[in-house]
């Protein structure tokens, strides 16, 4: 059983056809990253699934339960859409009491549980204006989990943190993925984010899904990929690198080279340098799923 | 669930210091009025010439707290729907501007839900702001300024009983009550429609002062007209102090108050509904 | 000469006959008056005037000699001074101007005088009662417009005569049409200031008195009166 299943799902404003036909499927249990450029659609598919907005056509499904059913598909889903925002003239143990009255979890315990969850305790009382954009965000994946949600949707969930924040809310996705169950759904523009954290990756491009499915999967299909090899005899090595196989580009820059090579090629590049003994002090390689992304739009446009 | 989503609405409305400008006015503004009623009013209406005060022998005094609350209630009619326009019209838009519709309309509970929960918590304040105004006026008029017959103005001048006026205030205050009721549907028929309150708000005044000014003038042209406008009904509250009281007009005006008051919250309830919240 | 010396003597004696008769029948009418030494009554106050309603008042009425009135109501209540004891300081006064008999009817005598009502000179007329010594019917005119009409009837108790009943007519400038204005939407009020611009016509007012339950001479204390003093014309 899929957590998520959309069904050509569309979405029509005006003169631009903002989602077109959208056949997704989230596996159960997955932390699904939802990938797409700017104006791609991704906002809008989110907004659809959460009741913000409705669909020109098209249903979908939340564990099972129908799009048809009307607010019925919500009651296993919670979502932070977009920024989080809240009333900001309410302490956060209000706004969160508020937000527990919709989903009847609505006791004393429960929130205090959230909050200490997302760090917040300590400032339950205070007046939500007060807070930063990152203790805000935290808030509301607070508010989300609130009503102990199957699948949750988080959208831009690092948006406003420092490198720290996004440290901590990755690994706290990561922890309520494992130890509440929770499928994931995650819209990110933070590739290397998704890479380390999703289980599984879609991407959608000008309204329309372009690929979907396990991370592995995706992977396999990236054949190439750019590494940065940093040594210390660079013409040495350049002239090495010409006689293997799998070497479509080698880029001169001041301290590296930049060698779009073969995936399964890289192993028999380190053997070869070792062996013609080349120092290496660095070896690196772009994030793939960027360099997927980045193909990908390449080909679009 | 309603009791929940009801009192959500209630703790976010009075969350704004704007909910209690209505509570402050009334509570400064008509002691000072009734203090001043008291000191300013003589005993007889100035209708009456002079000469013939040489003619008559009086008993009893007009100027007591029913007649200043019927005073207070003239003067404050017009007044009072702005500081309704003032929260309703930020119950809907209010929360589109913040953004807090993308959690709050992001759950399991169905829209009309939140809307009825809205209109609800907006009648509550509607409801509160006419009680503490009953309170002021006829609570304070009477302690005050004691009771007694009062003189209310209906086509000349009409003396009331005391034993008929508490039953005709609270007519007439049920009648004031659902005249507010519709100024408060029409912020909030405006609130759906726009992403900041002062719209609402203001867009609700201009409506009142645009129908009142077609009420008001005295130009035959407009005659026609008048029956169908809410504004034209606006101050019947005061066809509660008539004698007799014309139940015909009555029942008129608060058909055509209901009426206006339905189409507007159906029309309010079908734009939230549908309503794309795309930022 | 000494016919014409005599017819005049005669008409002059005539003349002096009528004087001497009014004040005689005003004399008896203050005896009536000076006979009632204090006295309570309740009285049913009916009042009808164009642009002025008030409902049906049950008024107690005080009085105490010479000048003492006072009314006591539930809520705000007004009665007519003329509608009890008419004209009972003009009856005392000794000389009066322009005191002529002008109709004499069975036992009833119509005299008129000129007096001070209103702060204006009045022509007031009195129907008298011989008998009873008292004023069945009352008028004052100022300028040839007639002001105030009453008609009272009496009945007797200990002897003395207090009015059982009193219509009273009163005439009101035109002027107080206007009154009939408040509380009127500005559009009605414009037409109907539209309608009385020309009419020049003094407005009617009625008001009825049903008096009971007389207690008279039973000795009022001055504490009664203490709180509202009202002169009784």
């Amino acid at each position: 059983m899929n957590a998520l299943q959309t069904y050509n799902l569309s979405k029509q404003f005006a003169h631009l056809q903002a989602l077109d036909n959208i056949n997704l499927a989230v596996p159960k249990g997955s932390i699904f990253g939802f990938l797409g450029p700017n104006g791609s659609g991704k906002s809008t598919l989110i907004k659809i699934l959460t009741g913000l907005i409705a669909p020109t056509n098209g249903t979908f499904s939340v564990f099972e339960k129908q799009s048809s059913e009307g607010y019925k598909v919500r009651e296993n889903m919670s979502a932070l859409v977009d920024r989080a925002d809240f009333y900001k003239n309410l302490s956060a143990y209000d706004n969160l009491m508020l937000m527990a009255r919709l989903s009847n979890h609505d006791s004393a315990q429960n929130i205090d549980e959230i909050l200490n969850l997302v760090g917040l305790y300590q400032r339950r009382h205070d007046k939500v204006k007060t807070f930063s954009q990152g203790m805000k965000q935290r808030l509301g994946i607070g508010q989300a989990l609130l009503p102990d949600p199957k699948l949750l949707i988080l959208d831009e969930p690092t948006t406003g943190l420092d490198p720290l924040g996004m440290v901590e809310v990755r690994d706290f996705i990561l922890k309520i993925a494992k130890e509440r169950n929770v499928t994931i759904f995650l819209s990110s523009h933070l590739l290397h984010e998704v890479e380390e954290i999703c289980s599984h990756v879609g991407l959608i491009f000008n309204g329309k899904m372009e690929n979907q499915g396990s991370i592995e999967t995706i992977f396999s299909s990236i054949d190439q990929v750019t590494i940065d090899l940093e040594i210390d005899k660079k013409p040495e090595t350049v002239k090495i690198l010409s006689t293997l196989e799998g070497i479509e580009s080698i880029q001169e820059l001041p301290n590296l080279l930049k060698i779009k090579i073969k995936y399964a090629e890289i192993p028999t590049l380190i053997q070869k340098l070792v062996k013609d003994d080349i120092k290496i002090f660095g070896i690196s390689q772009r994030n793939r799923l960027e360099t997927f992304f980045l193909n990908r739009s390449r080909d679009q446009s | 669930m309603m009791v929940g989503l009801f009192k959500n609405e209630v703790k976010k409305l009075y969350s704004h210091w704007r909910s209690f400008m209505g509570y402050i006015l009334f509570l400064v503004l008509i002691p000072i009025i009734m203090w001043a009623y008291g000191k300013g009013a003589d005993g007889i209406p100035s209708a009456f010439p002079e000469n013939y005060s040489d003619l008559f022998l009086f008993t009893g005094k007009l100027n007591n707290g029913l007649t200043a609350a019927y005073f207070v209630l003239n003067f404050f009619w017009v007044h009072i729907p702005f500081l309704i326009a003032l929260v309703g019209g930020d119950i809907f838009a209010g929360e589109e501007a913040q953004g807090t519709y993308r959690i709050y309309l992001t759950r399991a509970v169905p829209r009309w839900k939140i809307f009825v929960s809205k209109v609800l918590a907006s009648f509550f304040y509607t409801f509160t702001i006419v009680v503490l105004f009953i309170i002021m006026t006829l609570g304070l008029g009477l302690i005050w300024h004691g009771s007694g017959d009062m003189v209310v103005f209906h086509e000349g001048m009409l003396i009331l009983p005391q034993s008929e006026a508490l039953y005709r205030f609270f007519l007439a205050y049920i009648f004031a009550f659902s005249n507010m009721l519709l100024v408060n549907i029409i912020a909030l028929f405006f609130s759906t429609m726009v992403k900041n309150s002062i719209g609402p708000m203001v867009g609700t005044m201009a409506v009142i002062i645009f129908f009142l000014a077609l009420t008001s003038l005295p130009l035959d042209v407009f005659d026609s007209i008048r029956p169908y406008l809410f504004t034209h009904y606006f101050d019947n509250w005061k066809i509660m102090f008539y004698d007799p009281i014309p139940w015909g007009k009555v029942v008129q005006s608060m058909l055509v108050i209901s009426g206006h008051s339905i189409i507007l919250l159906f029309a309010a309830f079908y734009i939230f509904n549908r309503k794309d919240i795309v930022s | 000469m000494r016919r014409l010396l005599l017819l005049f003597l005669i008409i002059s004696f005539s003349f002096a006959q009528d004087d001497n008769k009014a004040i005689t029948i005003l004399q008896g009418i203050n005896a009536n008056y000076s006979a009632i030494q204090d006295f309570t009554t309740e009285i049913k106050v009916d009042i009808n005037l164009p642009g002025f309603r008030m409902p049906n008042k049950d008024v107690k009425y005080f009085y105490k000699a010479p000048d003492k009135s006072k009314i006591e109501s539930k809520g705000f209540a007004f009665v007519p001074k003329d509608g009890i004891l008419p004209f009972a300081e003009l009856v005392k006064r000794d000389s009066l101007k322009n005191l002529t008999i002008t109709e004499i009817i069975g036992d009833t005598v119509v005299i008129t005088l000129v007096d001070t009502f209103q702060n204006q000179e009045a022509i007031m007329t009195l129907k008298v009662h011989e008998p009873s010594a008292t004023i069945i019917q009352g008028s004052a005119s100022i300028n040839n417009q007639n002001i105030l009409t009453f008609h009272i009837h009496y009945i007797s108790i200990h002897g003395i005569y207090l009015p059982d009943e009193s219509a009273i007519d009163l005439l009101l400038p035109p002027d107080f049409k206007k009154i009939q204005m408040l509380g009127t939407s500005p559009s009605q009020a414009k037409k109907f200031k539209e309608k009385i611009k020309d009419n020049k016509e003094w407005v009617d007012g009625k008001i009825h008195l049903k008096f009971s339950n007389y207690i008279v001479n039973q000795g009022l204390s001055d504490e009664i009166f203490e709180e509202a003093v009202e002169t009784v014309d």
